[in-house]
């Protein structure tokens, strides 16, 4: 699966740049809906299955569309953006060079080290452990039963503090957004639902 | 889990109460009748307070001293009791300041008060985080609450401009503290601080490329805390924001988050990473030398009032981060000293600032601050109490924390830190005592003075307590250094 | 090599009689809106109209494809595409009988959630790619329709799923086998049907493509093959939808219990059956009810059915707990 990998990550790491270069705002969100379906696909190719679909629906099928609304409704005009990359090159090409230098050198070392043969040489002639994972010999779980076993049990704290702040973000955008006048006229429709038909009209006499 | 109900519940008491009791508040909040609401706020206003005020009563009588909950995502210890009460009253004194701000700034939303409690909420769970998520999750929390509180007033467009300013610096920081804790826990295999503060035992002069991987986590990490504190060289975006906010949000964001945040930072470097210390106190080192140097100089040049409260608030970030670089617990009790007497500084300077209004609206510039000697002469002697004590003269209360600060700073061999530390004093005094010159000597002209319109009586009450505080901590000293040195204790 | 070919031939023999399927399926509407308007629909074509939806692929075909001026052409004509293909590529999840699956995934409910979330897309590329403020307009009151739908919808399914103790359709329908779901989750199964109703634009949920008054919307602009992709998507995800609601609420390709003489039919015949009943009620709705008005259509998606089928989870997830009957 290999070519797929390559596939998958070539096309999210040209997608991505293209979300910063390319001219129509539009545009920028579409190649951003691309990074995100080329991540779920080597979500899948990691054996992540559920990640993957849950990608899709939050990522792609909410998150994606709210900014798609957005930037469409804001009607950017695209002469505004005409300005030349190449003089951040410079000093914005230094900081991303001493950015990737650190990660490089993050990148690969282990701190508890697992594999003795990164260490270097000298470590080659010492014998190797290898692991025999028996969980899996017995019983092969999907990847999102493993989940619901741990989440609901040992973290579940994790699972509280995601829905507060769910609980602010619908507090924090209907305080920010809802415009509560009281001369606009509005249905109560589960008032007109309730009305009783032989009230409705009475004779005043 | 299997404790849930034994231990978890009982050592989350408090914050239980809080989310329980704010829930409630929602829930009659959104009954209520649509017409009456101005008082639905004050109503909101005064439960809220009652909330707060119980809270505070349980976790002050917890029978639970130091405990880890929640399969080791949380933990209560003398400090995070220490900071939790700080924070309650902070957000009690906020309430205060609110009874007149938000019928005068006819804001009606009653959301305000249930996202400052939301906001409380965050902070308390923050202060006893114990795991990179937990920790990742209240930050987010938090923020979250405070983005929404800055763009309040939603067709100021300073307030807009608060708003959007303080999500984006606010996401890109928490974006640096992902990537920070995610290559942290890609080297180690784990986001626990205890497990990390054991495993990392003996570090010290090891193999450079094992360590440096680490330290670059380390950087990440740092680099996003001192973002949230508003440390120079990261400080960029809080005068802007505390400009833009509405001014009694303004105060909260002085002073809640930073107690929460230096818990955290503490939690972070004095438990998780201490075997790495030679490489984050440099990090310290120079943001604190920043800060203090830009709080200071950065002042100079401002003539908006809450812009040169920003700066101030810089400043005292700076020196409080000379405590957390010395790595002792001297140190330590430094910062929790600074942080105590930070506050009620911070709760009377903005006090002052709200009591200024005029009928025109709220003072924005210094130039408004002009002769109030004449207009009121005890707001003006409350204001030029706490500049002074902002500057660290004796025998006031901000001298007393900076002492012990710079004495600690000095234990740890950190001459250079207190010898800056002094030196910056110096120079906020200039321009302190320019604004006391303002108040008094300046020359009153022609056009008759505005006057301010009378304050109230909660108002009231938080200046005299803050005041006679700040004039009285240094007679009597010892409990507040018997209780910062508890909260130390927990990290010997 | 051969396992490509079998699976070719596989994929063959799921969408051949699919898109045939679409195409009476429009010709069935027509019929029966007749029928319950006392008129006889097409029949003028073939016998019964049978050759209708011949004659109208093959003018739509014909029809000269307009592109207007101003709309942006890689996105306009993309549109279509993506609509088309997700209504296509759903159904390589539904199994048609033990074992007949295309692909027996273990996340299949949420796979075909995932591809629903995305059919959004299509939409709201349509309506702003067509540079024309009807069509805009309609594509994001159609987009936030389905937006809002999908949120009840996938509340639903979680209750299902909670009896059914597995996100995999085959192990959906086996759990079926003692007694269908929408005999204890009645409720749910009324919601799921109005749910999927407004999921799919169609009446009376279809004021962003209502055909009298937004001039169908979102693909006013579109006409010829790329108009028939748009409705050859709407019909083949409408059809999606009704075998989704039987499968998961009336037992998929499980016989009926009673007629019992009838047991020898293929399974394929019975998952046939309950979506053409499901089909029938799209049709009988659509002639029977007036248009829900737009803001009312969010009350009803936001208001109603979002806290009912909130609520249901917490009813069924408690009562499963409770008494230990999880699967």
């Amino acid at each position: 699966m290999n070519l797929f990998l390559a596939a998958f990550a070539a096309l999210g790491i040209s997608s991505s740049i293209m979300v910063i270069r390319a001219n129509n705002p539009v545009y920028s969100v579409l190649y951003l809906i691309l990074v995100f379906v080329n991540v779920s696909g080597i979500l899948i190719l990691q054996g992540l299955d559920f990640f993957a679909m849950i990608f899709l629906v939050v990522y792609v099928g909410a998150i994606a569309v709210l900014f798609l609304f957005v930037v469409m409704m804001l009607n950017i005009k695209v002469e505004e953006k005409q300005e030349s990359m190449l003089r951040y090159l410079p000093v914005g090409g230094g900081i991303g060079l001493i950015f990737f230098l650190e990660v490089v050198i993050g990148l690969d070392k282990e701190f508890v080290p697992l594999n003795l043969l990164s260490l270097g040489p000298s470590y080659e002639s010492e014998i190797l452990p290898e692991y025999l994972h028996w969980g899996e010999t017995l019983a092969q779980k999907t990847g999102i039963e493993a989940i619901g076993q741990v989440i609901y049990t040992y973290y579940f704290y994790y699972f509280f503090m995601a829905s507060f702040i769910l609980l602010v973000a619908m507090i924090g955008a209907i305080l920010l957004t809802l415009h509560n006048d009281p001369k606009v006229k509005r249905q109560e429709v589960f008032e007109q639902n309730a009305r009783e038909f032989s009230r409705t009209i009475q004779k005043a006499s | 889990m299997f404790y849930l109900f034994e231990s978890d519940f009982l050592g989350l008491i408090p914050e239980t109460f809080l989310l329980l009791g704010l829930s409630a508040l929602l829930g009659y909040g959104v009954w209520y009748e649509k017409g009456r609401e101005s008082d639905m706020t004050s109503h909101q206003l005064w439960i809220g307070g009652l909330c707060l005020v119980f809270t505070f009563i349980l976790l002050c009588e917890s029978p639970l001293m130091n405990m880890i909950l929640c399969y080791n995502t949380l933990i209560i210890d003398g400090m995070s009791a220490f900071l939790k009460s700080l924070i309650l009253i902070s957000t009690l004194c906020i309430f205060g300041l609110s009874f007149a701000y938000l019928p005068q700034e006819r804001i009606k939303a009653f959301e305000f008060i249930i996202l400052l409690l939301l906001a409380t909420l965050s902070l308390m769970l923050m202060v006893s985080s114990y795991d990179f998520i937990s920790l990742y999750l209240a930050i987010e929390f938090q923020s979250l609450g405070l983005y929404v509180l800055a763009a309040l007033k939603r067709d100021n467009e300073y307030s807009t401009e608060a708003g959007l300013k303080y999500f984006v610096l606010g996401a890109f920081s928490s974006g640096f503290l992902l990537f920070g804790a995610s290559l942290i826990y890609g080297l180690t295999g784990t986001t626990n601080f205890e497990d990390l503060g054991l495993l990392f035992t003996g570090v010290g002069p090891t193999d450079l490329f094992t360590q440096g991987s680490i330290v670059v986590g380390l950087l990440f990490l740092s680099v996003a805390f001192l973002f949230k504190v508003s440390a120079a060289p990261f400080h960029m975006w809080s005068p802007d924001v505390y400009e833009g906010a509405p001014t009694v949000i303004t105060a909260f964001f002085s002073i809640a988050p930073k107690l929460a945040l230096f818990g955290v930072l503490i939690r972070v470097f004095y438990l998780g990473f201490f075997d790495f210390l030679f490489s984050w106190q440099q990090i310290f080192f120079f943001c604190s030398l920043a800060s203090m140097v830009f709080g200071s100089f950065g002042a100079l040049g401002q003539v908006k009032i809450k812009r040169l409260l920003a700066f101030s608030s810089i400043g005292h970030v700076g020196y409080m981060l000379i405590g957390l670089a010395t790595g002792t617990l001297q140190g330590l009790q430094g910062i929790f000293l600074y942080l105590l007497v930070y506050m009620i500084m911070t709760i009377n300077a903005f006090s002052v600032v709200l009591s200024l209004r005029t009928r025109e609206g709220e003072p924005k510039f210094l130039l408004d601050l002009k002769n109030l000697n004449l207009k009121s002469p005890i707001l003006a002697i409350t204001l030029s109490i706490t500049l002074f004590s902002m500057a660290g003269i004796p025998p006031l209360a901000g001298f007393l924390s900076k002492f012990y600060l710079f004495f600690a700073a000095l234990d740890a061999s950190l001459y250079s830190l207190a010898i800056l530390g002094v030196l910056s004093s110096v120079i906020s005094c200039f321009y302190y005592i320019s604004l006391i010159k303002l108040m008094y000597f300046h020359k009153a002209d022609e056009v008759e003075l505005k006057p301010i319109l009378p304050i109230d009586s909660q108002k009231g009450l938080l200046l005299g307590l803050s005041f006679f505080g700040i004039l009285f901590i240094f007679l009597y000293p010892s409990p507040f250094f018997l209780l910062s040195h508890a909260a130390a204790l927990s990290f010997s | 090599m051969s396992y490509f070919l079998g699976v070719l031939l596989k994929i063959l023999g799921l969408v051949v009689p699919l898109l045939l399927g679409i195409a009476f399926m429009v010709l069935a509407e027509r019929k029966v809106m007749g029928s319950i308007q006392r008129r006889k629909g097409p029949n003028v074509v073939g016998v019964f109209g049978i050759l209708q939806p011949i004659a109208d692929g093959l003018k739509l075909m014909v029809k000269e494809t307009v592109l207007p001026s101003n709309a942006n052409l890689m996105i306009f004509l993309a549109a279509p595409v993506l609509t088309f293909m997700l209504a296509l590529i759903s159904w390589s999840v539904i199994p048609f009988g033990d074992g007949l699956v295309l692909c027996d995934l273990n996340i299949g409910v949420l796979y075909l959630f995932a591809v629903s979330s995305l059919g959004v897309y299509g939409v709201i590329m349509a309506g702003w790619s067509s540079n024309s403020k009807y069509a805009f307009l309609g594509a994001l009151r159609s987009t936030a329709q389905m937006v809002s739908y999908e949120v009840s919808l996938g509340l639903i399914l979680i209750s299902t799923l909670i009896f059914a103790g597995s996100l995999n359709f085959t192990e959906i329908v086996e759990s079926q086998k003692e007694v269908w779901f929408a005999v204890p989750l009645f409720p749910l199964f009324i919601m799921f049907f109005i749910s999927c109703l407004a999921e799919t634009n169609r009446a009376p949920f279809d004021l962003p493509e209502a055909e009298a008054e937004l001039v169908a919307g979102y693909n006013v602009e579109y006409s010829s093959m790329a108009f028939a992709l748009f409705f050859l998507g709407e019909y083949g995800n409408m059809i999606l939808m009704c075998t989704f609601c039987s499968i998961m609420f009336l037992g998929g390709w499980l016989p009926l219990p009673i007629l019992s003489s009838f047991d020898f039919m293929p399974p394929g015949f019975w998952l046939g059956l309950k979506a053409a009943f499901f089909l029938f009620g799209f049709i009988w709705v659509r002639a029977s009810f007036p248009r829900y008005r737009y803001d009312q259509l969010m009350r009803l998606g936001w208001k109603v059915f979002l806290p009912l089928s909130l609520a249901w989870v917490f009813f069924v997830s408690g009562l499963m707990i409770g008494n230990d009957w999880l699967p």
